[in-house]
């Protein structure tokens, strides 16, 4: 069914925790036409990516998204009356209490909750129970006066929810200890207890993509370069490296390239993993800096995968190592390959941590500062990649698309809208067409919570909001529309609701592979959506370009002035640093190239045409240098 | 000597005893530790009696950044002074009524006049305190503070320590 899937595509889901169990169903169904080259996610959605990723990976494709398809049952089962999904959220020991209480606002609603908070955190409950009965007994039996025995029924009232509040309190503020989330979900304490997500999700990453029991799956086996035996050559070790470095460079060329968000949040930015190789160099784009503590990451991640980790650090230079001493660093400090040798399940859970919830992964990196005061070691935290960009909809974007890149919305229901358990279409809104706005998010701002919530997604959303109503992006983002109660932070989803959740994502699915090549029973067909959208992103493409070409032409032939030396003359001294050209030639081919661009855009001018007018697809869009992010 | 609660029934006393001591119960763990990081609990600062120790300490918790949360543990004692010294003095005079006799009575109103002292010399500790961690390090701040935590310390450890003798005597019969 799987097993040679006539067209090729690449995908992108939102992060979503629990939501994430709508994707199985969708990429089931886009995989029985569609070969993933490039897959992409944050969160939930980082986890997702990672499992088609692992199944394009393997060598028996039908096999593998067969049992990418039956991941909604196997979320479902029930174990010892929980489903599995909520015991993979396993909490540490000193988190217990507060992450049942969580549990328990989550499954059993507000009164139910609030009587398992009061199980979760019994010793002023049952102090204050104590107080009022010791108080009423009094005033029955010993002849206490009624001031007196209000007086203590009011203290046991205000014993409880301020005791019960100081615990709550106490228990957070706890969480800093286990690097600020209730659950690392790596593996049990003491060996012993339920596999916990991270331990799930490795073990199912390497059954899916057909490794059992070899090392743990990493991007470089992803993108079609293999581990190296250890008896191997210096010269296979080059020619490994070489192949590294060039497919760090042209990402289309992986046999299968996954990508994934996580929130540097140390230094406030997002970062992609795995990170690249720079082109005219053997050090990583990004993270390069970083190091690890097997001791602290041994409680995140399991053995195979920390003997890994131990095996693919980098090798640590003098330099650097007399650096770290002079910080005072422990010796058991290793470099962190954050680069295409990262096990994938790494890269996922260091995009999977949902602030509170998920424990965030500590890192390390030596500052340096001025003078020669040695450099200081500081801790480096990755949380969650849905803080920075939860639906990464640029992810693999293209000028001119040769390929659909599908991406899967997770957003909520209009007002008067509800989920049918029998109609999926009902929970799906198709894609923009191309000549059509593309569905934007409305929040209902009427009460204080939600004016705050909504203040908080648009800060964390407005990049991934405002890139997906652009034309090229619009008429690929599928949106799967979640009620309360789905998804989300319901940990404790049964079976049934997983199952739901799972046939919307498969009718989403259905409907991009129609949009896209034709309806999924018949044979793939040329459809209007897919080519217009092509030109329509050829027409963007060009006013850009035009729009761009235009822009250097002003500022390179922009006079200089008493401060400012004119480009031409300053490229002109092109072989003096900063950025030196390398050779008498290469600025003497900047300079050839700098003229034709300006030449070019001379002759539209003098034509009078131009690509940047009218029927250019709305809302504007603009180039701009970005981050690779 | 009379029961200065003598207003109060006993089982009333029994109830605001219960009160007193969880409030108590419930205030306590709010206070911060200086000890780690610092060499020296609040203890040591209530006590150091002389102005060099005080500098050395004072310099310390500079160091360390921990001088808010010496004055935070300041803040947090005023309202645990009230509970904690009604809690003895409630339990005093609760053990001085079951020992039922008139040395019991001068022993419970004695064990809650101490309790009430206790109070006093810690608002006057605290307020030394807050002197010195301002800046007045000059005698005779340490030393007034020192023998103000000194007369507090050892009424505090008396007075539960009478309480526990009264309530022996009263099981005696």
């Amino acid at each position: 069914m799987y097993a040679s899937p006539p067209l090729e595509c690449d995908i992108v889901m939102k992060g979503g925790i629990t939501s994430g169990v709508v994707y199985p169903g969708a990429v089931e169904v886009i995989a029985r036409r569609y070969r993933f080259r490039s897959i992409g996610g944050t969160s939930a959605g980082a986890i997702a990516a990672a499992i088609v990723a692992a199944a394009e990976h393997s060598p028996d494709r039908d096999t593998a998204f067969a049992a990418v398809a039956a991941l909604p049952d196997e979320l479902g089962e029930d174990r010892d009356g929980r489903s599995l999904m909520l015991t993979l959220f396993q909490p540490e020991q000193v988190n217990r209490p507060l992450f049942s209480a969580l549990v328990g606002f989550m499954e059993k609603g507000k009164l139910s909750g609030a009587l398992g908070l009061l199980r979760a955190f019994p010793r002023f409950p049952l102090l204050a129970l104590a107080l009022a009965g010791l108080s009423a007994g009094l005033g029955a039996v010993a002849g206490a006066r009624g001031a007196v025995v209000v007086l203590g029924l009011a203290a046991a009232l205000a014993l409880l929810a301020a005791g019960v509040a100081a615990d709550v309190f106490r228990a957070v503020k706890r969480l800093a200890r286990t690097d600020f989330g209730l659950c690392r979900l790596g593996p049990p304490h003491g060996g012993e207890g339920p596999t916990a997500l991270t331990g799930w999700l490795h073990g199912k990453l390497q059954s899916v993509a057909g490794r059992e029991g070899s090392s743990p799956l990493t991007f470089a086996q992803l993108w079609g370069v293999e581990e190296l035996p250890p008896d191997a050559s210096e010269d296979e070790v080059e020619a490994r490296r070489k192949r590294l470095v060039a497919l760090s460079v042209d990402s289309r060329a992986r046999a299968t390239d996954l990508q994934v968000v996580t929130t540097d949040l140390t230094h406030g930015r997002p970062m992609r993993l795995p990170s690249p190789f720079q082109a005219h160099d053997d050090r990583l784009e990004d993270g390069g800096g970083l190091f690890f503590e097997p001791a602290e990451l041994e409680r995140f991640f399991p053995p195979d995968v920390m003997a890994h980790l131990r095996r693919h650090a980098p090798a640590m230079e003098r330099d650097t190592a007399e650096k770290l001493e002079a910080a005072g660093a422990p010796e058991t400090l290793l470099r962190f390959p954050a680069g295409p040798d990262l096990p994938v399940v790494v890269a996922t859970r260091m995009s999977l941590s949902f602030p509170v919830l998920i424990a965030a992964v500590p890192l390390w990196e030596l500052r340096f500062r001025s003078g020669d005061r040695p450099p200081l070691l500081r801790r480096v935290l990755f949380s969650d990649g849905g803080i920075t960009s939860n639906f990464p909809v640029h992810f693999f974007d293209a000028p001119l698309p040769t390929r659909p890149t599908f991406a899967l919305d997770l957003t909520g229901f209009g007002p008067g809208e509800r989920p049918s358990r029998t109609d999926p279409s009902r929970s799906v809104a198709d894609p923009a067409g191309v000549n059509a706005p593309g569905q934007e998010q409305r929040t209902e701002i009427d009460s204080l919570a939600s004016f705050f919530t909504a203040l908080k997604d648009a800060g964390q959303n407005w990049r991934d909001n405002a890139q997906a109503r652009l034309p090229g992006f619009r008429e690929r983002v599928v949106h799967i529309k979640l009620a309360k109660g789905e998804g989300g932070l319901n940990l404790g989803m049964r079976d049934e609701k997983i199952k739901e959740l799972s046939e919307r994502g498969a009718y989403a699915g259905g409907r991009l592979v129609t949009l896209f090549s034709g309806p999924p029973e018949g044979a793939p067909a040329n459809t209007a959506h897919w080519n217009d959208s092509r030109f329509a992103r050829y027409r963007v493409t060009m006013s850009l370009t035009e729009r761009w070409l235009g822009t250097i032409r002003r500022g390179y032939l922009t006079p200089g002035d008493p401060v400012t030396t004119s480009y031409p003359d300053r490229v002109g001294a092109g072989l003096e640093a900063p950025y030196k050209f390398p050779s008498s030639a290469a600025l003497a081919f900047a300079e050839e190239v700098t003229a034709k661009y300006l030449a070019l855009v001379e002759e539209w001018d003098g034509a009078g045409q131009t690509l940047d007018g009218e029927g250019v697809p709305r809302p504007a869009t603009t180039l701009r240098a970005v981050p690779p992010v | 000597m009379s029961d200065p609660l003598g207003w109060l029934r006993t089982s009333e006393v029994a109830i605001l005893l219960a009160i007193a001591a969880t409030g108590a119960y419930l205030l306590w763990p709010l206070f911060p530790r200086l000890k780690p990081p610092s060499s020296t609990e609040i203890f040591g600062f209530q006590l150091a009696w002389r102005t060099a120790r005080v500098r050395e300490i004072l310099a310390e918790w500079q160091r360390l950044g921990l001088l808010g949360r010496a004055r935070t543990m300041i803040d947090l004692d005023w309202p645990f002074i009230p509970l904690y010294s009604s809690t003895l003095a409630l339990a005093g005079t609760l053990a001085g009524r079951a020992v039922g006799t008139g040395d019991g009575e001068t022993a419970a109103a004695l064990l809650a006049y101490g309790a009430v002292a206790a109070a006093l010399l810690d608002v006057s500790e605290n307020v030394g305190l807050l002197a010195m961690l301002g800046g007045r390090t000059g005698q005779p701040v340490p030393a007034l503070t020192s023998t103000a935590a000194l007369g507090k310390w050892v009424l505090v450890f008396l007075v539960p320590l009478g309480v526990l003798v009264l309530l022996f005597w009263a099981a005696l019969g």
